[in-house]
């Protein structure tokens, strides 16, 4: 695999020094923060030697944020300000909230659009500002346990996560102070820690069960290269509902009544839990119902009577590889490897259907609520720049397809679910009125053809069209995915050559201000210490553009560029030089603006230079 | 082999501009490209940097999702010698295939009411690819003799099979859905 090996130009300028990178996986229930050290991938613990953190945050009237298993504690006590599975209105909007108010039981600010405020004691939050919560805690545990700032982390999503979630998510990084190398999907980061990457070739499917949600997803690895295929699941099914109905049994059973006893209710939760946690090992257990300190009730749950119980949900999990593995175009035999995620794997019944539909055992070896963090633990590494030598590339596919509203409601799909990305497409427009000179573009996303069954990402108001007669402007509107799956757009009138201005209005997300703004009110001493971190983030960005650009000038200045281009380069690298130990920072950001302008061409070419150098004179064989 | 975003899809991929495509070929060199231009080899350089590889990667990857498909590279290699016509609104002017189409169209819509829907499908399925493989082979043959309008003819029937198996992988959907 000569391929591979080449390290022009993805490895760092610089000779190796080890930057801290940790993978975290940002649960619904639990999160886990994982990190390489001494070349093993494992989870990090608190102080406390706990290493899963419950994905639970609760505001005080003292302004006091809890954060973990400290505030679980007070799910019952608190239930408004105690927040949980936050990660489900992620990139929802408002009006989106209606159809998920039955599983969140907060109170919600008054509003009929925009990114929906969770009303608690110490004021509105947003799902984003919550989660950045979660994830600033875990960062600071990394950054405890490994001893130094992080220079970047992976942060895992659900493969069928969309365009708004898959942002929400970056914002709420962005919130903690995170740098993200990578929005990884939970499969891919699954299989990598299996080591899938390592292996020449092959199909897996990781069957993802949670206490709430259900995923499969097929995957592809070809000679380093991962593919997602397909992706399916069921976003209201998990362990949850094994409870549920175990619990549903002991009323039948019982003819207990709760109606009125929600007490009574999640007490027989709790003990059908416990059940199922105890059926996975015994094959049989006994449920006991007490009350004060006498025993009300005692039933007896077999195994089998466990199995026949969660069956029908059993059964639907396989409904759902059927259906994903045909989408994929892959026979159920063709599948090499079966990857086992989430708690609820744990039950023998589920193992032993998942072996029965694919017809081998599934891989076993790593924690099922561990594995996720630790596949992102072992990407970070690599996109760190820690790993030296062969490294795998993860190609993923955009989950749903990409479209813009057209006449009669419906959707024109620009790019089609599952194309690999990074991607970019253009679509022309052209105005339908005399002398128009605006136009508005609505972005949807999903496999519906109507707009009201897609969601709606963003909308696009293009102007400074130039008068034309109806039909006559050719707008050119570029659509691009890059490797997170992140949507961005631009557009240009053709015949004319302006560029008309695209103003992106996210629908559910916040607006690039919102965010400085929480960052700033996140400060103490707002101002300044914005200007000193701005000013240091500057300097720091500057001296590495210098220091790539001086090696790069160094190596293929003179092959590459002509002496007036070298010239302009080399203005612009001084005029960056002069700026960088001014205190202004905006002078410093415009001065790396004009110096990479200047520099696009050299760097264009150094790229074709290593991709020549690549493909010149191999053959097929030798790529193999 | 430059990253030129001006190209053809066969040059950048170092292709003779013709239908029949070493698909494995084709696979190898897409991952030497991606192996060396996907944004991750850089994600430790400067934001241009990874601007650059970012529109290069998707550059490679649309001609690769081009270049891959037969129906695409069939639309792509006409629009190159200039055969202009709008695939989404035409159709074939062959009348004996649109009497064919009308039955095909009530073929697929008549599975609904069949004994077993999914096992019609599937044999419907089948029936449209050996018909695709012949229209390929056939489109084949006069793109290389330049009928270019029989082979835009070709190109137009194959497209109506493209969407026809759309149709049935759509209802395939849905009966599958029903058992969820």
């Amino acid at each position: 695999m000569a391929l591979l090996q080449i390290s022009e130009p993805g490895q760092s300028t610089s000779p190796h020094e080890h930057r801290l990178a940790a993978g975290i996986d940002l649960g619904t229930t639990n999160s886990l923060v994982a990190s390489v050290r001494s070349g093993v991938a494992d989870t990090l613990d608190d102080a406390e030697g706990m290493d899963i953190l419950p994905s639970v945050v609760r505001y005080t009237d003292h302004g006091e944020v809890m954060v973990g298993a400290k505030a679980l504690g007070y799910a019952t006590q608190d239930p408004l300000n105690t927040l949980a599975s936050v990660k489900r209105m992620m990139g929802r909007s408002a009006s989106d909230l209606a159809t998920l108010e039955g599983h969140l039981p907060y109170r919600f600010a008054d509003q009929d659009s925009g990114v929906p405020q969770i009303l608690t004691a110490a004021g509105p939050v947003t799902s984003m500002e919550v989660s950045a919560e979660i994830l600033k805690t875990l960062r600071a545990r990394a950054e405890d346990c490994l001893g130094g700032e992080l220079a970047g982390a992976v942060i895992t999503v659900p493969a069928y996560f969309d365009d708004a979630q898959r942002q929400a998510t970056k914002d709420a990084a962005r919130l903690a102070g995170l740098n993200v190398f990578r929005l990884l999907n939970e499969p891919t980061a699954a299989a990598v820690a299996y080591g899938l990457d390592h292996q020449a070739q092959g199909v897996t499917v990781v069957y993802d069960l949670g206490g709430g949600t259900f995923d499969v997803s097929v995957l592809a690895l070809t000679r380093g290269v991962f593919e997602v295929l397909a992706t399916g699941g069921d976003t209201a099914l998990g362990g949850d509902d094994f409870d549920r109905q175990v619990a549903a049994w002991v009323l039948d059973q019982t003819g207990l009544d709760v109606q009125d006893d929600p007490q009574l209710l999640r007490k027989i939760l709790a003990e059908a839990r416990k059940a199922k946690e105890v059926l996975s090992l015994e094959s049989e257990t006994v449920i006991r119902l007490e009350h004060g300190t006498e025993i009300r009730e005692e039933i007896r749950l077999t195994r089998e009577g466990f199995e026949h119980l969660i069956g029908p949900y059993v059964r639907k999990t396989i409904a759902w590889c059927r259906k994903t593995l045909r989408e994929a175009e892959v026979e159920p035999s063709k599948v090499e490897h079966i990857i086992l995620v989430g708690g609820s794997t744990r039950i023998p019944h589920v193992r032993r259907e998942v072996q029965e539909f694919f017809g081998r055992p599934p891989l076993s070896g790593i924690d099922p609520d561990k594995v996720v963090a630790i596949g992102a633990a072992q990407q970070a590494d690599v996109l760190a720049g820690n790993v030296s030598g062969e490294s795998v590339l993860l190609l993923d596919v955009l989950p749903l397809s990409l479209g813009v509203e057209t006449m009669g409601n419906l959707v024109s799909r620009i790019i089609e679910r599952n194309t690999p990305i990074p991607v970019s497409r253009a679509q022309e427009f052209t105005t339908f009125k005399d002398g128009q000179t605006a136009m508005r573009i609505h972005v949807l996303q999903g496999e519906r053809e109507k707009v009201e069954d897609c969601r709606s990402l963003a909308t696009f108001d293009l102007t400074g069209i130039p008068p034309m007669v109806a039909g006559a402007a050719h707008i050119k509107v570029t659509f691009q995915v890059d490797a997170d799956g992140l949507l961005s757009v631009r557009a240009q009138e053709k015949t004319s050559g302006v560029s008309a201005s695209v103003e992106v209005k996210p629908s559910y997300g916040l607006t690039d201000t919102e965010i400085e703004t929480m960052l700033r009110d996140s400060f103490e001493h707002a101002e300044q210490d914005m200007h000193a971190k701005n000013l240091a983030e500057r300097q720091v960005e500057a001296r590495r553009v210098l220091e790539a650009l001086r090696a790069a000038l160094e190596k293929d200045g003179q092959a590459l560029l002509s002496g007036d281009e070298r010239e302009s380069i080399m203005r612009a690298q001084s005029e960056l030089e002069a700026v960088s130990e001014a205190d202004d920072p905006e002078r410093i950001k415009q001065a790396i603006g004009s110096l990479e302008r200047a520099s696009e061409t050299f760097v264009a070419r150094r790229m074709n230079q290593s991709v020549r150098r690549v493909m010149r004179g191999h053959r097929v064989e030798e790529f193999e | 082999m430059d990253i030129d975003l001006t190209r053809n899809y066969f040059e950048l991929f170092g292709f003779p501009e013709s239908f029949a495509m070493d698909q494995k070929e084709l696979v190898t060199r897409y991952r030497a490209f991606q192996s060396i231009l996907h944004p991750d080899r850089y994600s430790g350089k400067s934001g241009q940097e990874q601007r650059i590889a970012l529109q290069q990667t998707a550059f490679v990857n649309e001609a690769y999702s081009v270049l891959k498909s037969d129906l695409k590279r069939a639309l792509y290699l006409l629009k190159l010698q200039d055969v202009d016509f709008d695939p989404d609104t035409e159709t074939s002017r062959d009348t004996g295939f649109l009497m064919q189409q009308m039955e095909l169209h009530e073929q697929v819509a008549a599975v609904d009411e069949a004994g077993d829907p999914a096992a019609t499908l599937d044999e419907l399925a089948v029936e449209f690819r050996q018909q695709q493989q012949g229209l390929i082979s056939r489109f084949s043959e006069e793109f290389v003799q330049g009928n270019m309008e029989a082979a835009k003819d070709l190109a137009l029937k194959l497209q109506f099979y493209e969407r026809l198996t759309g149709q049935l992988k759509e209802k395939q959907e849905k009966l599958e859905d029903q058992l969820l």
